[in-house]
């Protein structure tokens, strides 16, 4: 019997396994359009578009993406890399299951690098050092969806820089958020989510000073701790705000870590708080917990967080609350598309040997998008459809092109971040014709 | 036919050959579907290197599954003792220093592991439940915020001098005489057929406890070592998943969950093998990583199943 049931898992094994396989080369095929090989970026494209003209078709370049989550939103982007840029531009993608430590990190780049990857593009941010470094020996070029270059290993070749979200800009989206949803003459009580603020990540940290700026600038407070100090606190700590009509509670951590959420929920069922103020996606992930409450007290209870475009920030802002408002109330939003295309961007330039034009003191560089508001539902509704299909990508395979050198002469450094400095929303909507 | 297919199946050599012969079967699999990538050299050198850390602590672990325990504080152990030295490394800037402080915290740690068992009679893995909880609450003390982050040089200077792969062989070499022989390996295993029997034979349950949870120890450190310069980053979630992949291992290299006479000192090192290959074989052939979990799943499902031999009555062990 233990035998037969062996051999049944085995056949099963073999049949995912295969499935597994077929499905790859079904994107590839969908990706040509039915007309000719994916495996090939033809020279008649390249002609159109005007530029790199030779004779033989280029051959595609494979490019690894290390994943720190695997959620909802990482499977928007995952379709949106390889099911509409890839295909478009020539690139296979080779993608991780969520990594949770350097060591996972350090083994996904090896067996990329086996599996025939030219380049890296990591959303994981600890043991950058050793990754670039170790890239680097192998002769794999790499980029980092973070805010912060890593200056010690910024001058090494390969590694061709950062693509995380501008950290200049994060303060002032933050502050406009609150300037819009709270009235100074209104104090309320605040749950602030730090994330990983605590732990180095330079955006939890831009985004928790400008919260913890913003309130005391609006309520008029008198912190006992400096605003830096406040905002790297690594337990959930209430903050003395000089304001007997203002409390405050800084939350630092993540959903993924044990009695997290449920340490949320019990701040919440106090029935003290009236907003929760996240610096990373928690629409979600509090939503049931901010439900409950509001139906036993009847008290609207403001979410106002990070996110990012799609179905699941389109469904939060579009679904009510038993108290009649959006289950999101405002958001600062970080395209993860952007970032991930802009990654692609940097690494397809330096493997097709163009590391020079972007890269012009030979440092690695940042190619950041800038966060955007949608301080309200209706704010919201113009930017809803976009990465909600191939024509409403924030940036399409058609966009990403020019900004690669194989396809467009003109791309230079200067030429980057000048496209990195238009991301705006206006920039968006007149782009997919939204405006 | 059935008889027959029994009758092997209890057989010492064939009980043995069947992890290699899967191994090798996986191997040859993955070649083909690679069209032959799978194969190529630096690939599976890439692949002995990653299985090292795995296999250096499995070795060592398979003394403590010998005598009918699990431990599950191995990776904790690993990260908390990895934490200490990156901070001993910054301190002194010795090698030497370091390397002897991994061996001397990680046994250490692990003797008090065995003391707490035999001290407050409550069994091993209990024991190293509670102990895992409280070394991750450890390392983020030590860690505070943030990491710790070690020199590249340095990083690279001990592995390029191939401190993983001499510090294994040193080591699996002196597991494999201690195991299979001299007295401590066999009173071990004698422990693992049958507890009371061995009480009675005169064989101190305790020490042999002790000196097994030793042995491991040795490895962890040395376990924490590679960790620490494969990395060079030590966070709350180094060596996270290091204790399943070597439950894993030692299960998939062959040996009896139950220990006893059916383990083999070669089992963690072969089963690090097996995990290490399927990994890096899944991500070659091109599996979807949402479906990856489920397709290794059934790997190692298919592996337990044909490999291992329940024993024909329930354990003697007290839980």
């Amino acid at each position: 019997m233990k035998k037969k049931v062996a051999i049944l898992l085995a056949v099963m094994m073999l049949v995912f396994s295969l499935a597994g396989c077929g499905s790859s080369e079904e994107t590839e095929n969908e990706g040509a359009n039915g007309t000719e090989s994916n495996d090939t970026v033809s020279n008649n494209e390249e002609a159109s578009d005007g530029e790199e003209n030779t004779d033989k078709p280029q051959e595609n370049i494979t490019i690894a993406v290390a994943w720190n989550s695997m959620d909802a939103t990482t499977q928007t982007r995952m379709t949106y890399l390889e099911d509409h840029l890839g295909p478009a531009i020539g690139v296979d993608f080779i993608f991780s299951e969520e990594i949770s430590d350097t060591a996972q990190l350090m083994t996904f780049l090896e067996n990329s690098y086996a599996a025939g990857a030219d380049g890296l593009l990591s959303l994981v941010t600890d043991g950058t050092e050793q990754l670039v470094s170790k890239a680097d020996e192998l002769g794999v070029y790499t980029a980092v969806v973070s805010s912060t270059l890593y200056e010690e290993v910024a001058e090494i070749p390969t590694y061709m820089g950062i693509t995380g979200i501008d950290l200049t800009k994060v303060a002032d989206a933050y502050g406009e958020l609150l300037d819009a949803q709270f009235d100074s003459s209104e104090p309320g009580n605040f749950i602030l989510v730090s994330g990983g603020s605590a732990m180095g990540v330079a955006s939890h940290r831009e985004a928790t000073i400008s919260m913890l700026n913003t309130l005391q600038e609006k309520y008029d407070l008198t912190y006992d701790m400096d605003v830096m100090d406040l905002a790297t606190q690594n337990a959930t700590t209430e903050i003395n705000t000089g304001n007997e009509e203002v409390k405050m509670t800084i939350v630092p951590g993540f959903p993924n870590m044990d009695g997290y959420v449920s340490g949320v929920s019990g701040l919440l069922q106090t029935g003290e708080y009236d907003a929760i103020i996240s610096v990373y996606p928690t629409a979600e992930t509090f939503s049931t917990a901010i439900d409950e409450v509001e139906k036993a007290l009847e008290k609207n209870i403001k979410m106002l967080c990070q996110a990012n475009f799609g179905e699941n920030t389109k469904q939060a802002f579009n679904t009510l609350d038993s108290t009649g408002n959006p289950t999101l109330d405002g958001a600062v939003i970080n395209s993860g598309s952007s970032s991930d295309a802009y990654g692609v961007v940097l690494l397809y330039n330096g493997i097709k040997g163009h590391s020079d034009a972007i890269k012009p003191e030979g440092k690695a560089i940042i190619m950041a998008p800038g966060p955007l508001v949608a301080a309200s539902a209706e704010d919201y509704q113009k930017l809803e459809q976009l990465d909600t299909s191939d024509d409403m990508y924030v940036y399409t395979a058609d966009e990403i092109k020019k900004l690669l050198k194989t396809y467009n002469e003109d791309v230079d450094y200067e030429y980057l971040m000048n496209i990195a400095n238009e991301f705006s929303t206006d920039n968006i909507l007149e782009r997919r014709g939204l405006k | 036919m059935k008889e027959k297919l029994i009758q092997l199946n209890e057989q010492q050599f064939f009980i043995r050959l069947v992890p290699i012969v899967m191994l090798l079967l996986m191997a040859i699999g993955f070649n083909i579907a690679t069209d032959g990538k799978f194969g190529d050299i630096r690939n599976l050198r890439l692949i002995v290197t990653q299985a090292v850390i795995i296999a250096t602590v499995a070795t060592g672990a398979v003394f403590i599954f010998g005598t009918g325990n699990v431990s599950i504080a191995l990776g904790a152990t690993t990260a908390v003792t990895a934490a200490i030295i990156a901070k001993i490394y910054l301190m002194t800037e010795s090698v030497v220093i370091m390397v002897v402080a991994a061996i001397v915290v990680a046994t250490l740690i692990m003797i008090l592991t065995a003391i707490l068992s035999t001290v407050l009679k409550v069994s091993v893995i209990f024991v190293s439940i509670v102990m895992m909880v409280m070394f991750l609450a450890i390392l983020q003390t030590i860690l505070g915020a943030g990491t710790i982050t070690l020199p590249y040089a340095m990083t690279s200077a001990l592995t390029n001098a191939n401190f993983h792969y001499i510090a294994f062989v040193v080591y699996f070499i002196l597991c494999a005489i201690i195991f299979h022989f001299t007295g401590v390996g066999r009173s071990i295993r004698f422990i693992g057929s049958n507890k009371i029997c061995a009480k009675q034979s005169g064989i101190f349950l305790d020490k042999y406890l002790m000196i097994a949870f030793a042995i491991a120890g040795v490895g962890v450190g040395l376990a924490a070592i590679m960790t620490s310069i494969r990395t060079g980053t030590i966070g709350v979630g180094t060596a996270s998943s290091l204790n399943m992949d070597v439950v894993l291992a030692i299960v998939l290299g062959g040996m009896s969950v139950f220990g006893g006479t059916r383990s083999y000192i070669y089992a963690g090192a072969l089963g690090a093998l097996t995990v290490t290959l399927l990994n890096n074989g899944l991500l070659m052939v091109g599996i979807s990583p949402t479906i990856l979990q489920l397709v290794r799943g059934i790997f190692f499902l298919t592996l337990i199943f044909a490999g291992q031999k329940r024993p024909d009555r329930l354990p003697d062990n007290e839980i």
